[in-house]
């Protein structure tokens, strides 16, 4: 009788579980009284931005849900990293914010030429015209945007002549040196060949007008490629094979996943088989997601692709790749193994974990300094829940995980942050504002207030690299391997990944009770190599070409 | 295990009354949710509270819910029943409903008792495998994956479980003899392609996998489950109660089917949808102008709709073809051409659109549609080999063998290919490979009236 009281309890027990898991989806896993690894001081530190999200017209609108971007840059290099945000409603226009220097920050949009006022979706960073400021590309619904960087705060919006104006919906966007000439080419995603009168009529379960998934358009569309020529962008997407390649891409990254020193191209595809372009040299790209695994994962199923993020997860010297999902579709976790992508989503735990949300914005940093990368997600959904948020049916929780072993454990509290309210999160961009060596996290949300989220964990050593081009400007492509003790870490300085976001340039890396960095090896695109064996623990390095 | 095992005999035993009956679980939105299935979900709940104790009832009830994604609602009523009257049947829709939930620690324990509940059936070990490699516990996914495959009644899909499990485990060369037999049996099943694709990738014989991975398709496994195929068929949605109209009128039965939409339209009111369905109807019965004046009605309102567009270019197509009349079939073409324009992705309006093309004798519409169409079905056996053939008969014969070549890459060699490549390798003056292709056709089916016919021509060609 024993087995059975028990058997009894249990089951009992699991009818008030389920109540409760309808009201908050995925249970939270442990207790809330860890100490917080972030708290949000958006409000204090001069952030307060909610993007709106709207369009004119009646009912659910599809770029209104996706929408929600921003980027960390150093716009007057201080070496403080400033702000950028993303509005999506074509009136108010996009928000520059200025670090003052002590990781607050002052809105200095008006005057300052970068309030865009059209419908925005994302923003790619890097220093297009070797000045060795950070210029800025926006992606719209409508007409894309670039603003060159003039300093002193001021942007000039040089769309019309230096090219770059797709029209589409376009969304995450990333510079990257794509022929190896010395100048930052362009990727640009776009998401469905869309207008308000392709609109259509999806429902929630509820008999409630909802958003549709992308299928339901069945109208994919191409990326673009721009080939930077003396700082005027040339659409090339057709001399480098993109041009047959339709799909709804979201998520978009340069990283050489091949080894041969040049910069490939993944995109996430929602819906559809992700790709993987493999340069072959002089701008011009053959498609491999197939032969090499990460078209999709082990399901089979091509998922709905939106964030991406790609380090050297294993330490093995190659770079890996995680593609976010929608909710119910696990994130999928290829590890880069002998020229070829191995689904390890499952073995590192992260099926189960991430399966209940929808996740956009994500990247692994060491958050805590212990020497081991961490993965943030925000999520939020593309369609309505059951009202488990009463006040948003898109939102959910933001998730914190870390690494015990091979596996991936949610930390607690949830989303790192005691007493985290649920929202439809989508960019998440990763920065130090205060210059004290912990990454935090800007989380961009859908109708209701951004996050700062200030990291505060404390213990472990760190280690910041700034590495520039011969200009000044951000080394984006550049390769940095670190060597402490019998470990060497690699890294590439970039700023795109994640989703509609322009990440902090500067390479940081925990190293935990390690007090010594042997080695440092950083690798400009051009080749040219620099060794350092001195370097100054806790403390943020700029190296220049 | 086997206490449980024994335990849940006894409950099994217990009189239900003397177990205390909650109120059924009731969505907090009943009012708003779909019509269609807010009646069959009031209805199962009418008889739960009629019969509190009649473990049937609690069953139909939960697998309403899960049918309709209700999944708390029909987490809470499985967990009852597993409570009161359980099965491995019961314990297994509870897990299904966690799963939905997202909640993994639940389901385990709800699939554990499934498969300590024992019973004659597999689907509770390859559930749980499945779910233990999602959670990364790949050495119980092997455990369970291959107690299902020894199992007596294993089909195909516990084999396929296992083989999926051997990938995970990085045993590519088992994965691939697990899947092989299955992909014999099913040829049409893409995740057993997928599967077979990525282990021969990963045992580096990239041709052969390359093959694989483009039948694959969408590639989602049809895994065998009866059980939840059951709970599946208690869905009364929208979507389902439309998908009723077409089978009836398929079926011939207009009258019926005219009835169930009659039906739908007091029930949801106006959808476009149900107008699209009239027109269909109307047209099958013969009301061409009733189905044009509702097309042309749902055009002006809902322009960029790409359903409407295509069923007119189809009606017109249909038309044309046993009245002929080239307004007909420009009308049609102009049809197809907005489809098309409107929605590029699906591979149905290019399709449409080949067709009429090739009737007005437009080569190179006709092939260019095909080749969309290709790209965006690459799994389709007959896209190919109609592209192929519209090739090879629109004068570009050395395009036609090439694309003969994938499709054989893919699809494998067949007596209809043999033939395409033999007309076409004529057409590009390469007859004598051609006679070497045909003389083998010809051993194979000596009497196949294609093969009698390709002989005729190639006689008249002087080979």
């Amino acid at each position: 009788m024993k087995y059975a009281t028990t058997a009894c309890l249990l089951t009992t027990s699991l009818i008030t579980a389920c109540k409760q898991d309808a009201r908050q989806s995925a249970p939270e896993q442990s207790t809330t009284t860890d100490p917080p690894w972030f708290i949000d001081e958006g409000p204090s530190r001069g952030v307060r931005f909610t993007v709106r999200a709207d369009l004119p017209g009646d009912g659910p609108q599809l770029p209104e849900i996706v929408a929600g971007g921003a980027a960390a840059l150093d716009v007057d290099n201080d070496g403080w990293i400033d702000l950028y945000l993303i509005q999506a409603d074509a009136i108010e226009g996009n928000v520059l914010l200025r670090n003052r220097g002590d990781g607050t920050f002052e809105d200095v949009t008006d005057g300052s030429g970068a309030d865009d006022r059209r419908w925005g979706m994302g923003v790619a960073s890097g220093d297009i015209d070797g000045d060795g400021d950070v210029d800025l590309y926006i992606t719209n619904f409508g007409r894309n945007t670039l603003l060159r960087n003039d300093g002193e705060f001021h942007f000039t919006d040089i769309t019309e002549d230096a090219g770059g104006g797709d029209e589409g919906l376009s969304a995450s966007a990333s510079f990257f040196d794509g022929d190896m000439d010395g100048d930052l080419d362009l990727i640009v995603t776009n998401y469905v060949s869309w207008e308000p009168q392709r609109e259509l009529e999806c429902r929630s379960r509820t008999g409630l007008l909802d958003y549709c998934a992308p299928a339901h358009y069945a109208s994919p569309t191409t990326d673009v490629l721009y080939r930077n020529d003396l700082g005027t962008f040339v659409d090339v997407t057709e001399h480098a094979g993109l041009g047959n390649a339709r799909g709804n891409g979201l998520g978009v990254l340069a990283q050489d996943f091949t080894g041969d020193d040049l910069q490939d191209l993944f995109i996430a595809n929602d819906g559809n088989a992700d790709r993987l372009w493999i340069n072959q040299g002089n701008l011009k790209f053959v498609d491999r997601a197939m032969e090499m695994g990460c078209d999709r994962d082990l399901t089979g199923k091509e998922k709905a692709g939106m964030g991406v993020a790609s380090e050297d997860l294993d330490g093995n010297g190659d770079f890996d790749l995680l593609v976010c999902n929608l909710h119910g579709e696990s994130d999928s976790l290829y590890l880069m193994k002998n020229g070829r992508f191995v689904d390890t989503t499952g073995r590192h735990g992260l099926s189960a974990l991430t399966r209940p949300f929808t996740r956009f914005g994500l990247g692994f940093r060491d958050f805590d300094c212990d020497g081991d990368f961490e993965l943030y997600e925000a999520n939020g959904r593309v369609s309505m829940s059951d009202p488990l948020w009463a006040d948003d049916v898109y939102a959910e929780p933001n998730l914190l995980l870390r690494r015990e072993g091979a596996r991936f454990v949610e930390v607690s509290p949830r989303g790192g942050v005691v007493g985290q309210e649920p929202r439809t999160s989508r960019a998440a961009v990763f920065l130090d504002a205060n210059n004290d060596g912990r990454v935090d996290v800007l989380v961009i949300n859908r109708s209701s207030p951004a996050r700062l989220l200030m990291n505060h964990t404390t213990g472990g050593h760190w280690i910041m690299l700034d590495v520039r081009d011969a200009n000044g400007g951000p080394a984006i492509g550049a390769y940095a391997e670190v060597t402490t003790g019998s470990q060497t870490q690699q890294y590439r300085v970039r700023t795109d990944g994640s989703y509609l976001s322009a990440h902090d340039p500067r390479l940081h890396m925990g190293l935990g009770n390690t007090d010594r960095v042997e080695r440092v090896l950083v690798q400009w695109p051009d080749g040219f190599e620099l060794v350092l064996d001195d370097i100054e623990l806790d403390a943020i390095t700029r190296i220049q070409r | 295990m086997r206490g449980i095992t024994v335990v849940s005999a006894v409950m099994a035993m217990l009189p239900l009354a003397c177990v205390p009956t909650p109120e059924p679980p009731v969505p907090d939105d009943l009012a708003t949710i779909d019509p269609g299935a807010r009646i069959v979900v009031e209805k199962s709940l009418e008889v739960v509270r009629q019969n509190p104790h009649a473990a049937e009832a609690w069953l139909r009830l939960g697998q309403v819910y899960l049918a309709h994604k209700m999944s708390t609602e029909a987490a809470a009523s499985l967990a009852h029943l597993a409570e009161v009257a359980p099965t491995a049947e019961v314990h297994t829709l509870h897990a299904i409903a966690l799963d939905q939930l997202g909640d993994s620690a639940a389901r385990r324990i709800a699939i554990n008792n499934a498969i300590a509940f024992g019973g004659n059936r597999t689907i509770p070990l390859w559930r749980a495998a499945l779910w233990a490699l999602e959670t990364g516990e790949v050495d119980r996914a092997a455990t369970m994956a291959e107690k299902a495959k020894a199992h007596p009644e294993a089909g195909y899909t516990e084999p396929m479980v296992l083989a999926g499990v051997r990938l995970a485990q990085d045993r590519p060369d088992e994965a691939a003899l697990l899947i092989e037999p299955i992909v014999q049996q099913r040829p049409q099943d893409g995740y057993a392609h997928w599967i077979l694709g990525r282990a021969l990738l990963a045992a580096g014989n990239d041709a052969e996998a390359r093959r694989h991975l483009r039948r694959a398709g969408d590639a989602l496994p049809d895994y065998y489950d009866p059980w939840e195929d059951k709970a599946e068929h208690a869905r009364a949605d929208f979507t389902v109660r439309l998908g009723q109209v077409a089978a009836q009128a398929r079926a011939r039965q207009f009258a019926h089917a005219r009835q169930t939409l009659q039906s739908l339209e007091a029930m949801y009111g106006e959808r476009r949808e149900l107008d699209l369905a009239a027109a269909t109807l109307a047209f099958m019965e013969g009301d061409h102008d009733r189905s044009t004046r509702i097309l042309t009605r749902l055009i002006k309102s809902w322009p960029k709709w790409f359903p409407p567009h295509a069923q007119k270019a189809q009606q017109l197509l249909k038309r044309a073809q046993s009245l002929g009349g080239r307004r007909l079939i420009a009308d049609a073409r102009n049809a197809a051409e907005t489809a098309t324009a409107i929605s590029p992705g699906k591979m149905e309006g290019w399709v449409l659109l080949s067709r009429i093309a090739r009737l007005q004798g437009d080569v190179d519409t006709e092939i260019s549609s095909l080749q969309q169409a290709v790209e965006l079905a690459p799994e389709r056996f007959d896209l190919s080999l109609q592209y192929a053939e519209s090739l090879a008969l629109g004068g570009q014969p050395t395009r036609a063998i090439d694309v003969l070549g994938e499709h054989e890459d893919i699809f494998g060699t067949s007596l209809a290919t043999s033939l395409l490549r033999v007309q076409s390798l004529v057409a590009a003056g390469r007859g004598d490979e051609a006679r070497v292709i045909f003389e083998a056709c010809e051993r194979q089916s000596p009497n196949n009236p294609q093969v009698l016919r390709m002989k005729q021509l190639l006689k008249k060609a002087g080979l």
